[in-house]
């Protein structure tokens, strides 16, 4: 096992470095133009701007300037500066300065989704197939058939345009400042957590639907049956145990996006989290930005990768990593 | 029990927020008047050096003040200058300076300066930092220092070593110890061997090519060029005649290689084999690493393999090109030069080649910061040295100086380091937070939450508050920004009464439009729709017409056909069905220019600027045609008279079918026009093609001809019109406001190649205006390219060469008003051509709310509505909410 873990920790490390390299040089050939006309003063001052940032070198001499950089650096600039989104402002604070409404709204969104999602998952597998399952899965598939932004501007337009709904991230933020947990702060949260929730609530509840319904039909069920377990005994201690073997991973997954922003989310409900600075790091060639940005992201889902698989290990022994065939 | 976990986590995640969505709302605020609006992307920074978008420039337009200002003039009809920061206007010193100064900023002590190259600066001695801290002299001259350091290399620092504001040896402090590309004819002598003279020229040994890039070399070729249009591109497709088959392959293949090499990571390569395509400055900007250079060093696979057309298309010279390299290129650009584009000392010589080059100059003179002409005469007055032939009127100096530069010094270089891993200084003043900023206008930065919120408030530091001379202005007392880069949300903010004022984009209109608070912000602007006159074009296009749209194209070329359809337009239902707050108009220039800014007067205000409409349209008032004697058309008509255009609909087909001309009109025929655009699944563009098919349908129906009118996409049409491949386009021209006269360059400079009425070009040299241009009672004739040369040539008189005011004035007016009725004339003669139909006067729209009133319900050119400066408020923030909370103020209210 624990071989097995080394290995997938260096390929995730040579996997990073891989992305890393493959991200620096396309980013960097992306054509870049002044604001100023051609052959004018304003581009040359521009010219003369990159050019002191080395960025006129050829790319594989910035490759090798990155890493001098990371290394060498004594101003805190080790991941380099935003040039173009907020001026000589390192990465991380750009980034971490964004980070709370993403992952607050994200937070939110599991605490209330997961347990609807698997409840109501629950509720359907026991009356499968009756009228209430039915309407439910059709729901369901509905809702997992619609993009989430879809329902952000539903939610968007009953909420604030007929009903006037008093609060917005944006103005929460500004007005509590660092006070994420400001009671009016959370109210903010409300409406993206809901236009969030649709989706993972209606995946829970079909995945967990799916599990409990095969697990509910299982030889081992009729057995803890006829050993005089009632319905509800057997269901909670036998199927809904088993049934968890392939959701858990799935919470797990969840907990990993919380990182993760959604672009058009935050844009809609104004919580200017870190969704729309990959986008903005992308569009104003913003180099150290989208690099650090994107290899962050790239690291949380490598790792994100390599805890799942093992949390299967850990979620039923049964499963093991890493074995051989033995003789 | 873990279950029961779960459930009092979640039931108190909900109760949070439940019970948080019941609080109170309740909170006392400081401020009684606040205006609330939002940007859609956050400033990057707002330090006064180093902004580059309007978005970055927000924040100091509240904050800082200019030495002057525009405001209202006194009956609010135009603008005056107000003294700010400056306490009085500039005096021109040119003729004082002292032979040492002459020497400090000239070289030489007995230079004879003309008036306007250095003036004094009176400034305000109340000004101070928002901390309180006095603004003088010193903190001006400091504060350039630090804009033209050339270790810190601002993005504004070209404000005051290029333009109307040159500083003398600006330029040289900027870029001492900096390499730069420079023009090369600026360096290479006229002898044998044309060797550069400045040994830090090519200091990396390299030749560099920039078609777009300024250089000297086209002002040798061509005279009365702009800096814009003085580059190789000029030199190289602005010739008006063909110089021999050898110049025009040599044209052909630099355009093609240049084009080529630049942008060959973008384009299809099958588009590469067009070389016409390829020859856009505009595309050649896109080179990957934005310096819009070529380095020499053609790769040795890069070769071609196509044929290349003589220029003018009249033989297919089947030339093959292979392995096309910098020896190559060298002998075609000798060939240009020799050929076309040299003055004659340079010709013969075989170094030629190097005249329209570019290298790399190091510049290591040192230039001492004393020798820029910027110094300090005593603690509140400032000397302002421009370069030698920079001179400039104290008008538009004061235009100049609305914008301002000083920074809090101290603070600027307490933030102020390298940058590791660079060669470069930068600063962080005025950005991040309003810890790194000072301000010292009527308002100050007192939030700037990064991405989220900007709060400004009143600065009790601002001298405008004692001095008597701000009364009854800047009633706001904060103003807070909210960062929506969504424009629904925005919207919905804007109909919740949380934001003050919204941007309407073509949708909302459908909704607001008609609203009392809408207000028009007008561009410069003017959308027309512009004709292919060309008979040979037309007649090729109608012969290679696609088998579903077959029809006539040569009635284009018919002046009563065109008239047909700009008759036919209803200009002002089109700008109300198709736009965002665009206006109905016939003329070239609308009513923002300016012809004399020193007493603000409006080209359209003028005696020659009203006489443009009824001008054009004096006889198409009535139902039938008659051009002597018809009723004038009312100028409410705006060029509206579907009668008559039936009338001059049948008058074109009559006489197009009674040409004997190849490919004329035939009885029967449908007319095909195809309308290019850029974007067929555009709102607003799917609306005006409606809007003209319904027109010239009507008119067709009711003459009895069918008109085939369709649309089609593409992407590149401006350039395929210049090349004669369309029927008509929307084009669309305009440019600086105070600068009419430049403006008609486009219609009547044969060598300007804008110009979208395809065989216009060749008639502008040939079309002749007849008036009288002096009012001496003689009649002058010149061809619409002579007369806009004289405009170009004629200066408008020098206070300095009058002895009274009473002679300048008698002497300026008389010129003045000579160049407003050529300025006139031209517009009438070019539209009277009716090859150019203007529709539109381009506009933006936004909506304000019902707590706010601007200072004008007019727009007036330069200060708009009024601004900040001249809000007023009907609401103050607590009756404000009150009328949003009872449901006073609401969405609807918006809709009246």
């Amino acid at each position: 096992m624990f071989k097995y873990i080394l290995k997938r920790i260096g390929l995730m490390i040579m996997t990073f470095f891989i992305i890393f390299t493959i991200c620096f040089f396309l980013v960097r050939a992306l054509p870049v133009s002044s604001i100023g006309a051609p052959g004018s003063d304003a581009e040359e001052i521009f010219r003369r701007y990159r050019e002191a940032l080395g960025y006129n070198e050829p790319l594989i001499v910035q490759y090798g300037n990155f890493f001098v950089r990371l290394f060498t650096a004594t101003d805190g600039g080790n991941f380099g500066y935003s040039w173009n989104i907020e001026l000589l402002t390192t990465p991380w604070d750009l980034m971490s300065s964004r980070f709370p409404p993403t992952v607050l709204i994200n937070i939110y969104t599991m605490i209330f989704s997961v347990p609807i999602g698997i409840g109501l998952g629950i509720f359907m597998a026991l009356r499968k197939n009756h009228v209430e399952d039915q309407v439910l899965s059709v729901l369901v598939m509905l809702v997992i058939s619609v993009p989430s932004f879809v329902y952000a501007f539903l939610i968007q337009y009953l909420f604030c345009s007929v009903g006037n709904f008093p609060y917005s991230t944006v103005e929460a933020v500004a007005k509590y400042g660092g006070n994420w947990f400001a009671p009016e702060m959370t109210a903010s949260f409300f409406l993206p957590v809901l236009a969030m929730s649709f989706g993972t609530i209606a995946g829970f509840s079909r995945y967990t639907r799916a599990e409990l319904t095969e697990v509910l039909t299982s030889d081992f069920m009729l057995l803890a049956r006829t050993k005089g377990l009632t319905r509800t005994q057997a269901t909670i201690r036998h199927a809904f145990r088993n049934s968890l073997v392939p959701i858990f991973p799935m919470i797990l997954g969840e907990f990993i996006s919380i990182l993760s922003g959604s672009i058009i989310i935050e844009s809609v409900f104004a919580a200017n989290g870190v969704g729309g600075l990959f986008l903005e790091s992308i569009n104003k060639r913003d180099y150290d930005v989208f690099l650090f940005v994107g290899m962050f992201y790239v690291l949380i889902g490598l790792v994100g990768g390599l805890i799942v698989d093992l949390s299967y290990g850990v979620v039923d022994p049964r499963i093991r990593m890493g074995g051989k065939k033995n003789g | 029990m873990k279950k029961n976990k779960l459930l009092v986590l979640s039931t108190l995640a909900l109760g949070t927020m439940v019970m948080a969505g019941c609080q109170n709302q309740g909170e006392t605020s400081p401020y009684k008047y606040t205006y609330n609006t939002y940007l859609a992307s956050n400033p990057k920074t707002w330090n006064v050096h180093n902004w580059e978008t309007s978005d970055d420039s927000y924040v100091i337009g509240f904050t800082e003040m200019g030495l002057y200002d525009l405001g209202f003039n006194a009956s609010k009809t135009g603008f005056a200058f107000i003294n700010e920061m400056a306490s009085g206007e500039p005096i021109d010193v040119s003729q004082e300076l002292t032979p040492e100064e002459k020497e400090l900023y000239y070289n030489r002590a007995t230079v004879n300066l003309p008036n306007g190259v250095a003036y004094d600066i009176p400034l305000n001695p109340d000004a101070k930092w928002e901390d309180g801290t006095p603004i003088n002299a010193d903190t001006y001259v400091e504060s350039m220092k630090r804009l033209l350091d050339p270790k810190l290399i601002n993005h504004r620092a070209d404000s005051f070593y290029k333009g109307s504001v040159s500083l003398a040896n600006a330029e040289g402090y900027f870029k001492q110890g900096n390499d730069s590309i420079e023009p090369a004819y600026s360096f290479v002598t006229k002898n044998a061997d044309m060797i550069p003279e400045d040994e830090n020229f090519q200091s990396d040994g390299r030749w560099y090519i920039n078609l777009g890039g300024y250089t000297p070399y086209a002002e040798a070729v061509f005279t009365g060029l702009d800096a814009s249009s003085a580059n190789f591109y000029t030199v190289l497709n602005r010739r008006s005649r063909r110089i021999s088959d050898d110049v025009e392959n040599a044209v052909a293949r630099i355009n093609d290689a240049v084009g080529k090499t630049l942008i060959r990571i973008q384009r299809d390569e099958n588009k590469n084999s067009d070389w016409a395509d390829v020859e856009k400055v505009d595309d050649i900007k896109e080179d990957k690493d934005g310096t819009n250079m070529w380095d020499y060093a053609i790769p040795d696979d890069e070769f071609y393999d196509h044929p290349l057309t003589v220029v003018g298309g009249e033989k297919a010279d089947m030339e093959e090109i292979e392995d096309y390299d910098w020896d190559d290129l060298q002998e075609d650009i000798l060939t240009v030069v020799q050929g076309i584009g040299s003055p004659s000392s340079f010709a013969r010589k075989a170094e030629a080649w190097k005249l329209p080059l570019f290298g790399k100059y190091y510049n290591d003179t040192v230039v001492d910061w004393e020798k820029v002409g910027i110094k300090k005469v005593d603690d509140y007055k400032i000397r302002l040295i421009l370069k030698q032939t920079n001179r400039v009127s104290t008008t538009d100096l004061k235009f100049s100086l609305t914008g301002n530069w000083i920074v809090k010094t101290d603070l600027y270089d307490k933030l102020r380091g390298k940058v590791s891993g660079s060669d470069l200084e930068a600063t962080k003043y005025g950005t991040g937070g309003a810890e790194n900023y000072m301000s010292y206008g009527p308002y100050k930065l007192s939030v700037f939450q990064s991405n989220k919120y900007i709060e400004i408030v009143k600065n009790e530091n601002w001298y405008g508050w004692t001095d008597g001379k701000h009364e009854g202005q800047f009633q706001t007392e904060r103003l807070v920004t909210w960062i929506y880069d969504n424009h629904k949300t925005a919207m919905l903010q804007f109909e919740n009464g949380k934001i003050d004022d919204i941007e309407l984009d073509a949708d909302d209109m459908k909704k607001y439009g008609n609203s009392s608070r809408v207000q028009h912000t007008p561009t410069s602007y003017t959308q027309k729709l512009s004709f292919n006159v060309s008979w040979d074009a037309l007649k090729q296009r109608q012969e290679q017409a696609p088998a579903d749209h077959q029809g006539n194209k040569t009635i284009f070329t018919n002046k009563n056909f065109r008239k047909a359809i700009s008759l036919s337009i209803d200009r002002k239902n089109f700008a109300s069905q198709c736009t965002a707050g665009s206006s109905g108009f016939t003329g070239l220039l609308n009513d923002l220019y300016i012809t004399d800014v020193e007493s603000g007067e409006y080209y359209r205000n003028t005696p020659q600027g009203n006489s443009v409409y009824p001008s054009v349209y004096a006889h198409l008032g009535g139902e039938t045609i008659d051009e002597e004697n018809g009723a004038a058309l009312p100028e409410s008509a705006i060029g509206y008279n579907q009668a008559l255009a039936v009338e001059y609909l049948k008058k074109a087909l009559q006489e197009e079918k009674a040409s004997e001309k190849a490919g004329h009109y035939e009885e029967g025929q449908k007319i095909a026009i195809n309308l290019k655009v850029y974007n067929m699944e555009s709102t607003t563009t799917i609306a005006s093609y409606n809007f003209l098919k319904s027109a010239f349908d009507t008119i067709g129906a009711k003459a009895g001809v069918e008109f085939d009118f369709w649309m089609e996409q593409d992407e590149d049409y401006y350039n395929n019109a210049k090349k004669g491949a369309y029927d008509t386009i929307f084009s669309t021209w305009g440019g600086a406001q105070m600068n009419p006269w430049g403006l008609m360059e486009v219609y009547c400079d044969s060598e300007f190649d804008s110009n979208c009425e395809y065989g216009m070009t060749e008639q502008v040299k040939t079309l002749t205006v007849t008036f009288d241009s002096d009012g001496d009672g003689n009649e002058e004739t010149k061809t619409i390219s002579g007369w806009y040369s004289w405009l170009n040539e004629s200066v408008e008189e020098d206070r300095a060469n009058f002895d009274s005011d009473e002679e300048y004035q008698e002497a300026y007016t008389k010129m003045h008003n000579q160049r407003l009725n050529v300025l006139s004339n031209l517009e009438i003669a070019y539209l009277n051509t009716f090859s150019t139909l203007p529709v539109i006067s381009r506009a933006s729209s936004s909506i304000t709310s019902y707590k706010v009133e601007f200072g004008s319900e007019k727009y007036i050119p330069l200060i708009g509505y009024g601004g900040v400066r001249y809000m007023t408020y009907e609401y103050t923030d607590s009756e404000w909410q009150a009328a949003i909370d009872s449901g006073e103020i609401n969405a609807d209210l918006y809709r009246q």
